[in-house]
């Protein structure tokens, strides 16, 4: 299975500086009320899922040229370390951990995990955050 | 809240409007998320609504009860078990372990069919100590 290729796979590290504006957009879309979260003082809970487009390699690091008609989200698991806030200045940097074929009611089914871990600019880790897409 | 009782539910009504918000926000523009026609070519009956979309009105159900000033959402895993289309959605849980100054969360997702479409396990610390 070509997918499994790419476990180990890493992608280069991307650096993000935190801003309040991009907390609070984050924290209305989600249709947070919370004053800290929609005032930008504090991530609300998944923001660090805005950082995954960029932090997982723009799209490259999971396998998208599949014999598959339909790819969507089938699981997150996250750990924060500490609150993100306005004004860190985090690094990504992500990895391609599985690949694995499931037989189900559907078909077959590929399941592909990858995580990204942030660390702070002392390299302090601030959150970890494992995806898994699945293809059917 | 004691182990066993319930969150209170969390009604929320899903748009498409909400999908194209949350996509400039989180800079996720999968096309599962906006282009219906190709959704609907690979038989689905719309576009899916954002997983971490989903997970963030989760949160949202858990935070009422566990709120950011005195609990921090420091650990979770969720399972999108089904397709979310756009449309009213039902959010609640369980607290189902009390350990120390850690609370343990089953939280779901209802669309309007009553099917449960997402699943999570949220744990909670205490920012400050106590119960």
């Amino acid at each position: 299975m070509r997918a499994r290729a790419r476990i180990g796979m890493e992608t280069p590290p991307v650096h993000f500086h935190i801003d309040r504006s991009d907390l609070r957009r984050y924290a209305l879309a989600c249709g947070e009320t919370w004053p800290a979260y929609v005032d930008g003082d504090e991530a609300a809970p998944t923001f660090i899922s805005a950082l995954q487009t960029e932090g997982m390699g723009a799209g490259q690091l999971f396998e998208a040229d599949l014999p598959f008609a339909s790819m969507l989200h089938s699981d997150d698991t996250v750990e924060v370390y500490r609150p993100i806030r306005p004004g860190d200045v985090l690094t990504a940097t992500a990895r391609y951990c599985d690949a694995v074929l499931k037989d189900s009611t559907r078909g077959l089914m590929l399941f592909q995990t990858a995580e990204m871990l942030l660390r702070d600019g002392e390299g302090r880790a601030v959150g970890r955050v494992a995806s898994s897409l699945v293809s059917f | 809240m004691r182990v066993g009782d319930n969150l209170p539910e969390l009604l929320v009504e899903i748009t498409h409007r909400d999908l194209i918000r949350y996509a400039g926000a989180a800079n996720d523009y999968l096309p599962q998320h906006w282009d219906r026609d190709m959704m609907r070519g690979d038989g689905f009956a719309d576009v899916v609504v954002h997983g971490w979309l989903g997970c963030a009105h989760l949160c949202r159900a858990a935070t009422a009860v566990f709120a950011p000033d005195r609990w921090v959402l420091d650990r979770y895993a969720v399972r999108y078990r089904r397709p979310l289309h756009p449309g009213p959605v039902v959010c609640g849980g369980r607290l189902v372990a009390c350990d120390g100054e850690t609370r343990e969360v089953s939280g779901w997702i209802r669309d309007a069919g009553g099917a449960t479409v997402t699943t999570a396990s949220m744990w909670f610390a205490a920012r400050t100590g106590g119960c």
